[in-house]
């Protein structure tokens, strides 16, 4: 459309308001309290304009455009109240300070210096937050804060706007101060902020570049910009509302969590073990001392972890190592301890190991089920968008957990089975669909197998027979069933983490959803879909670089065609053609000395591995064991060789996030030290290896850099091959993408599945609820988990004072009934015992917890982990160890 | 069975006649003891002469009073009570041209049988048996304008509603009556309230609605138990919820409790608070009328609107647009206190003359025996006496400047009274009551407190400058409200300081 | 039955905390009763929706003669809506307290109309009086105009009144 500027025409989209057509136009105008991703508020007053034919002043914010509309932003009139607003405004705060921001310019470029009025008396500074202040005196009360935290962004709405008339102000409930009130410190508000009213407690410094890259922690896969200064360092984080993951929004550890960066602790130098003690060498000495002592190991006494923390490059290259230098397929990574039984399921049933969907499916669903995840803690962006969906769209939400996680708090209904029972529940509810014919005949019929088999087994578990078994009453089950298969609009979402697949019964668990998704067909469309969410920035493309002991990248399972496959590609050199062991299983080869050398990259299983006392004397059973990290770490405290990597800020690679959106990470900074990216580190090994045996293998690891590694591994992975740095420039692609033209793809299975036709049902009967029962010496089932303010075992997080200070101590949540019964006090310092170890905590009385559970999170904090008690019983089928589930003792100490 | 013949057969299946005696009970003169004369007549009446509950007939100035058609006096012995018949209160009543408060006093406000054997609900009828279209026209017709203070005529309001496609329609009747002087919406509801369910039905079915909210000053307790009642006894003898009057037309009338605040007068502000959220005006566009409650369309219509409905429909727009003069056709409730003798709400044609009526109905001896009027409470201004005279109550600036008839209140301000004084009083109520938004009218009207609060003298006080500000409130606010709270300082600035509104520099 | 407070059929009597914080987390029994018997009471008498967040304060005020802020938080559970947006909706309503009322209130109407009749020498009148258990204050307009002077006493409003024993007589009863 066309529109008249100060009578200058110029095009514009339909359905503008007058603001973005006067920003179009390049015209500058005050625009306080408009965030230019959010709803206009109409509350500044001070983009007020004149529209021929249109009586007063209105403000050009909340004003939709009109074809031919003739607006001028300015005259005599018109400037002359904008002044006086703005002086108004500039009234509300303290005339002491000098540096507001944006009010600062806007008070410039309209001629406004000094105070018209005395500037009002405003409530205190509230400084409880650690991170950041809210200063009242800076405030000009634009509401944006609010709108940020409430349906601007996050819809967490712990603070709002509060009072009327001059006693107006921006506050949480009851005008508790911040740390008291539900804050996740996500810093949304501070990010909106025109005044710096609410601003991080540092100086601000100046910035000399900005870098656009991908957040490091969880598997949303945020976007940020990084602010750097002109000597190399980052001093602030930006959301990036240009990320289609994340829509501008951050979390917590997104947005404060990157100083860890810059930690002193930082690796800088090689070490090497002399006479017990790790000592500094220089990268020839350790690298020509690994390449003497690795010639030794090749093939199966040889394994490598590989980290889901690192790039898809690093993963390539490191996958093509073992393989074809060291002719081991002993090769995996952490998503053997989060997500394994998923994809084991999704590979039987699908043929696919990832999520089927999008986050924006989340927010087009009609119904949501989040079962075994507490996304508000552990994917908080995500989190979010499920929140948009319920609040704005009035989407229904299920959640299935045994703790009252917070997302409880939007949910319609929320079923609480024991721990354990999750085969039986599921079972439950799809006994429940098929009773009351709300089972999608049609795509049973056309595009699954298997049913039959399954509903035999289904058939006994009915809701009061389940609700024997789960606690969960009948009625809610029955509920919930029919909320999941008939959801008043679109589609049904099923989202899931750890509370599914950390148990014996995991694979069982997964299967048991993806049944739900085939006998409701609620797969292969918007709106619906199979969610299992990822908890580590780049697990979902270590997996898909490779990073298996039984498939090649893009899932290529081993065997003869595969192996032909890559051998050619690589050089014609022979591949091991047998599948390797899995981490869980290389620990106990390690003890029955099957394997004795071991090169561990951004992994420290000594923190994540269950049962630690036992992991430790494993792992030190180890002939050579080699640990490329960014920090010194329990599992490199006791290496021989420890390699300082370069962490995700100094170098370029790409993360692939949990809805298969491969992103760009780019290089931000000098890399600290004398650290290297972990693809480069490998390569000169290789290259090394290959020389002192003359393999001839060193052209197979020279790469210009590691655009050049992505564009070898996505020849090879169809999934990936329409996907180049080029391409990815204009931000992520969500894989398969199979040719340079084809967009991405939102959602998969819309026709069929990469097993074939038809998806499959699998059944399973509810076993044991776990593979450790409460006892009289150990009377309290210990859960475990994560929380907000740490990622994982905390070695990064740790490092990050703004999160150490919002949790720097070990949490134990009890049900009060409990703290009653084994006389612990609320706050008390702790034992927490099981038949494995030892931990200590501060007590939290907690209604989250129901009587006879805990819960620990598995950060280690002040040197207690709650790995130390978890039990490494294992799925029969993912071999993922039973985190969930143990039983332990509370002791005052 | 048609509608009309609904109506009779309810009328004939009454369980007891009309009450012989009525007691007018309302918000003024509860306060003066009119519950007390109505448990005095309870225990003293023999059961053969039954009394009830009336609302004030706007003659409060005379209240308590007692409606009755025969002498009760013995059974009043000592108690302090005023007839209808009295010339003061039947002159006052007969002077006025009663359309909404028409029977208001001497029919029964707790039982519908007075209500329908006057004519009650046969303008419903009419209306079920003719098609929607057709009331909308004959309301256009009528000229009839919106009574709650912009005067914005009906038929385009609800046109836009009717034009806006959706499920959902919505019809919110506007009784959060909270300008300060004024008091006609209370009488209304607790004198006729059936004829406010009438009158909203009647717009429900024209606009096809489908839903009904009344939405009552927190404070009007009164109100909201006569409404309450009223509505039950409309259910139990189905005028409301399924198949009214043996129609197809079903609908029911949700009636909610308001939590103080001018600001909930403001349209849009009234649809936040019945959403449950903050006190606040919303951004516009989008009008009600397009996206309002729950973003569906919604027509907001003040109680002495709705109740002009049922007669436009019975005597017909001709009749109606007799009343008044031609730019707004009917009547206004005036609703006047102040330094008057015979405060009390007096329903006058549009156009009468302000003097005249500050005169006739405040019962003054000439309107030389004020210093000033405050029209229309806080969103407008004062206007000395002397300037009464040449003015008319209808739409708008009355005055052409600063001074507005709102919904019609006007205060007789006395010889004595300290103008500035008063206008001070409304200014901070404004400033109290501004939602806290948008920083004009926040700050502003603080500021233009502080501007006038020095006190010695008027000369001490920089009158370009209020000028200059209250302008630029006037100018910049967010809602309604807000575009008015300069009035009261700009009237002042007008009447009674020599100075052009913001001369200083160069004026807005 | 969308409607309602999530829980489990068996764990009716448990229900989880908004807040994060500790220091909001309740280890008193009692407490915890008084919170759950509220959120039972909320969730039989208004349903799930924000549009009820009105009614449900003024029932919260009926019943507490205030809004207390425990109840505020339960209320907020109930209805989804976040406790600070509850509260902050509350703070913008005249009519609503967040701080339990004195004993007794005597409110003197200060509107124009009262003013006109006398509401100033009765405010000077009452100005003394203001004790322990009896708050006399001003407010703005009660709508009481035409029978002005307007005095109140919890809430009750008197008529036409003069400064003198009449009117104190009122107060006492």
């Amino acid at each position: 459309m066309e529109v008249f500027i100060n009578g200058k025409e110029i095009q514009v989209p339909e359905h503008s308001s007058v603001l973005d057509s006067i920003n179009i136009s390049g015209t500058a105008i005050s625009q306080l309290c408009k965030d230019p991703d959010m709803k206009p508020i109409g509350a500044c007053r001070t983009c007020l304009v004149e529209i021929e034919g249109v009586r007063g002043y209105p403000a050009s914010c909340s004003t939709p455009i009109l074809q031919g509309m003739k607006i001028s932003t300015t005259g005599n009139k018109l400037d002359l109240i904008r002044k006086s607003v703005l002086e108004l405004t500039a009234g509300m705060v303290d005339s002491d300070k000098d540096d507001y921001r944006e009010l600062s310019r806007v008070m410039e470029s309209n001629s406004i210096n000094g105070q018209v009025w005395k500037s009002r008396s405003r409530e205190e500074t509230d400084a409880s937050n650690p991170i950041f202040n809210i200063a009242m005196d800076s405030c000009i009360l634009c509401g944006r804060c609010a709108q940020a935290c409430q349906t601007g962004h996050q819809f967490i709405g712990a603070i709002d706007v509060l009072g009327t008339s001059n006693q107006t102000r921006i506050g949480t409930f009851m005008d508790k101060p911040l740390l008291e009130s539900i804050c996740t410190t996500c810093g949304q508000c501070l990010s909106v902020c025109p005044t710096g009213a609410i601003s991080t407690k540092e100086e601000p410094a100046v910035i000399e570049r900005t870098v656009t890259t991908t957040c490091p922690y969880c598997g949303v896969g945020c976007g940020i910009k990084a602010q750097v200064t002109s000597d190399d360092t980052i001093v602030e984080m930006l959301d990036d509302p240009e990320n289609d993951s994340s829509l501008g929004m951050l979390c917590v550890k997104g947005r404060f969590g990157y100083t860890f960066v810059h930690h002193e602790d930082r690796l800088t130098e090689p070490l090497v073990r002399k006479n017990g003690s790790l000592q500094r060498v220089t990268w020839d000495e350790a690298l020509d001392f690994i390449a003497d002592k690795l010639a030794a190991y090749e093939g199966d006494s040889f394994a490598t972890l590989c980290s889901a923390k690192a790039t898809n490059e690093d993963g390539y290259i490191q996958q093509k190592f073992s393989r074809l230098v060291m002719q081991s397929n002993h090769i995996d990574h952490c998503t053997r301890l989060c997500h394994s039984p998923s994809v084991e399921a999704m590979l039987t049933s699908l043929g696919s190991g990832a999520t089927s969907n999008s986050y924006i499916d989340y927010e087009e669903a009609g119904c949501l089920v989040i079962i075994g995840s507490d996304a508000n803690s552990n994917h908080p962006v995500a989190a979010s968008r499920m929140r948009r969906a319920v609040v704005e769209r009035g989407a229904k939400l299920i959640v299935i957990n045994p703790r009252r996680i917070d997302m409880c708090d939007y949910a319609d209904i929320w079923l609480r089975p024991r721990p354990g029972t999750d085969v039986a529940l599921l079972n439950g509810m799809a006994n429940v669909i098929l009773e009351n014919g709300l089972a999608d005949e049609d795509f049973i019929k056309t595009r699954t197998e298997g049913f039959d088999d399954w509903s035999d087994i289904v058939n006994k578990y009915t809701p009061e027979y389940v609700e024997a078994i789960t606690g969960v009453a009948a009625a809610d089950i029955i509920d919930a069933a029919n909320m999941y298969a008939t959801p008043p609009f679109s589609g049904s979402c099923l989202i899931w983490g750890m509370g599914i697949t950390q148990h014996t019964m995991g694979t069982a668990n997964a299967h048991g959803l993806l049944n739900l998704a085939f006998a409701t067909g609620q797969l292969g469309k918007p709106g619906s879909g199979i969610s299992p969410l990822r908890g580590q920035n780049n697990v979902q493309g270590c997996g898909d670089a490779g990073c298996l002991p039984n498939a090649f990248p893009g899932y290529q399972t081993i065997n003869a065609d595969s192996v032909e496959k890559f051998s050619t590609a690589w050089g014609g050199n022979p591949l091991p053609d047998k599948a390797g062991l899995v981490v869980t299983d290389m620990v106990r080869e390690i003890d029955n000395g099957r394997i004795k050398a071991m090169y561990i990259t951004g992994e420290n299983p000594l923190l994540s591995e269950p049962d630690l006392n036992h992991a430790e004397e494993s792992f030190k059973k180890l002939e050579l064991l080699i640990v490329q990290d960014i920090f010194l770490h329990e599992t490199a405290q006791i290496a021989d060789v420890v390699l300082p990597a370069c962490s995700f800020a100094e170098k370029d690679g790409t993360f692939t996030n949990s809805e298969r959106r491969v992103q760009r990470v780019r290089e931000t900074i000098k890399p600290v030290g004398s650290s290297r990216a972990d693809w480069e580190i490998i390569c000169d090994l290789a290259r090394r290896i290959s020389a002192k045996k003359s393999l001839g293998l060193g052209d197979q690891f020279e790469y210009r850099d590691a655009s050049a590694i992505w564009d070898e591994m996505s020849l090879l992975t169809p999934m990936l091959a329409g996907i180049n740095y080029d391409r990815l420039e204009g931000g992520g692609i969500q894989w398969p993408c199979p040719d340079l033209d084809h967009p991405g793809t939102r959602f998969l299975y819309e026709q069929d599945f990469p097993r074939g036709a038809r998806a499959k049902f699998v059944g399973f009967d509810q076993g044991p609820a776990s593979d450790e029962l409460p006892t009289d010496r150990f009377p309290l089932i210990l859960n475990t988990g994560r929380i907000l303010y740490h990622w994982h075992g905390g070695t990064i997080t740790k490092r990050a004072e703004g999160l150490l200070a919002r949790a720097s101590e070990l949490l134990i949540s009890i049900s009060p009934e409990d703290g009653e019964k084994y006389q612990v006090e609320d706050g008390e310092w702790i034992t927490v015992k099981s038949r494995r170890g030892t931990i200590e905590g501060r007590v939290s009385y907690s209604d989250k917890m129901r009587s006879g559970e805990i819960f620990v999170p598995f950060v280690k904090l002040q040197e207690h982990a709650v790995n130390f008690l978890t039990n490494a019983a294992l799925d029969p089928d993912s071999r993922i160890p039973e985190y969930k589930v143990c039983a332990v003792r509370l002791e005052r100490n | 069975m048609n509608s009309q013949d609904f109506i009779t057969s309810v009328a004939n299946r009454a369980v007891k006649n009309p009450a012989e005696i009525l007691v007018q009970v309302a918000q003024c003169s509860i306060a003066v003891g009119a519950q007390e004369i109505y448990r005095t007549l309870e225990e003293r009446l023999p059961a053969s002469i039954a009394v009830d509950y009336a609302g004030c007939d706007g003659a409060c100035f005379a209240g308590p009073k007692i409606h009755s058609e025969k002498d009760v006096s013995e059974y009043l012995e000592g108690v302090r009570v005023t007839s209808t018949g009295d010339s003061n209160v039947s002159n006052y009543i007969n002077s006025q041209t009663r359309i909404v408060l028409e029977h208001a006093g001497n029919i029964s406000a707790c039982d519908i049988y007075g209500y329908i054997t006057n004519k009650g609900f046969s303008a419903l009828a009419k209306v079920l048996s003719q098609p929607p279209e057709q009331t909308v026209d004959m309301v256009e017709e009528s000229g009839l304008r919106g009574r709650g203070g912009a005067y914005f005529p009906v038929s385009i309001k609800w046109r836009s509603a009717i034009s806006t496609v959706s499920k959902e329609r919505h019809l919110v009747i506007n009784a959060e009556e909270g300008e300060p002087g004024v008091f006609k919406d209370r009488h209304v509801m607790e004198s006729v309230p059936f004829r406010l369910i009438e009158g909203a039905l009647i717009a429900a079915y024209s606009t096809e609605a489908t839903s009904i909210r009344l939405y009552v000053n927190a404070e009007a307790h009164l109100s909201y138990q006569r409404m309450l009642n009223a509505l039950e006894i409309c259910r139990s003898k189905g005028f409301l919820g399924p198949n009214i009057m043996g129609s197809r037309f079903t609908i029911d009338i949700e009636i909610l409790k308001g939590a103080g605040g001018y600001v909930c007068g403001e349209e849009s502000t009234l649809l936040n608070t019945i959403e449950g959220k903050r006190r606040e005006p919303r951004l516009r566009p989008p009008f009600p009328t397009e996206s309002g409650l729950n973003q569906q369309p919604t027509i907001i219509n003040n109680v002495e609107t709705l109740c002009n409905l049922p007669w436009i429909v019975l005597n017909g727009p001709d009749e109606f647009k007799k009343i008044g003069d031609l730019d707004t056709p009917g009547t206004k409730i005036m609703s006047i206190s102040g330094s008057v003798s015979t405060p009390g709400v007096a329903e006058l044609p549009m156009g009468s003359n302000l003097a005249e009526l500050m005169v006739k109905f405040g019962g003054i001896a000439s309107i030389n025996a004020l210093s000033a009027i405050a029209v229309g409470g806080p969103s407008s201004g004062v206007i000395p006496s002397s300037e009464s005279l040449n003015l008319s109550i209808g739409p708008g600036f009355i005055d052409g400047k600063s001074v507005m008839l709102g919904a019609g209140g006007v205060i007789g301000l006395s010889q004595d009274t300290n103008v500035l004084d008063v206008v001070r009083k409304l200014s901070e109520y404004n400033a109290k009551e501004s939602c806290g938004k948008c920083t004009p009218c926040r700050e502003g009207t603080s500021r233009l407190l502080e501007l006038m609060a020095n006190d010695s003298g008027d000369d001490s006080i920089n009158w370009d400058g209020i000028g200059q500000l209250a302008e630029v409130i006037n100018a910049a606010s967010l809602c309604g409200l807000g575009q008015a709270a300069g009035n009261p300082v700009l009237s002042y600035g007008s009447y009674f300081q020599e100075v052009s509104p913001g001369s200083q520099r160069g004026g807005i | 039955m969308d409607k309602r407070w999530p829980y489990t059929g068996i764990e009716i009597e448990k229900f989880g905390y908004r807040m994060l914080n500790r220091s909001n987390m309740s280890s008193n029994n009692e407490e915890r009763k008084r919170r759950n018997d509220l959120r039972r009471e909320l969730i039989d008498k208004f349903p799930r929706d924000r549009s009820y967040l009105l009614p449900a304060l003024h029932f919260l005020q009926e019943k507490f003669a205030y809004l207390p802020d425990w109840g505020l938080e339960v209320l907020g559970w109930h209805l989804g809506v976040p406790a600070s947006e509850v509260y902050g909706t509350a703070t913008t309503y005249t009519e609503l307290l967040l701080s339990p009322p004195a004993q007794k209130t005597v409110s003197v109407c200060d509107g124009v109309a009262c003013r006109e009749n006398g509401a100033t020498q009765i405010l000077e009148f009452l100005s003394n009086k203001t004790n322990s258990d009896l708050k006399v204050q001003k407010t703005d307009c009660a709508f009481m105009c035409s029978v002005a002077p307007a005095v109140s006493v919890n809430h009750r409003w008197f008529g036409r009144q003069v400064p003198g024993d009449v009117l104190l007589r009122l107060i006492e009863n």
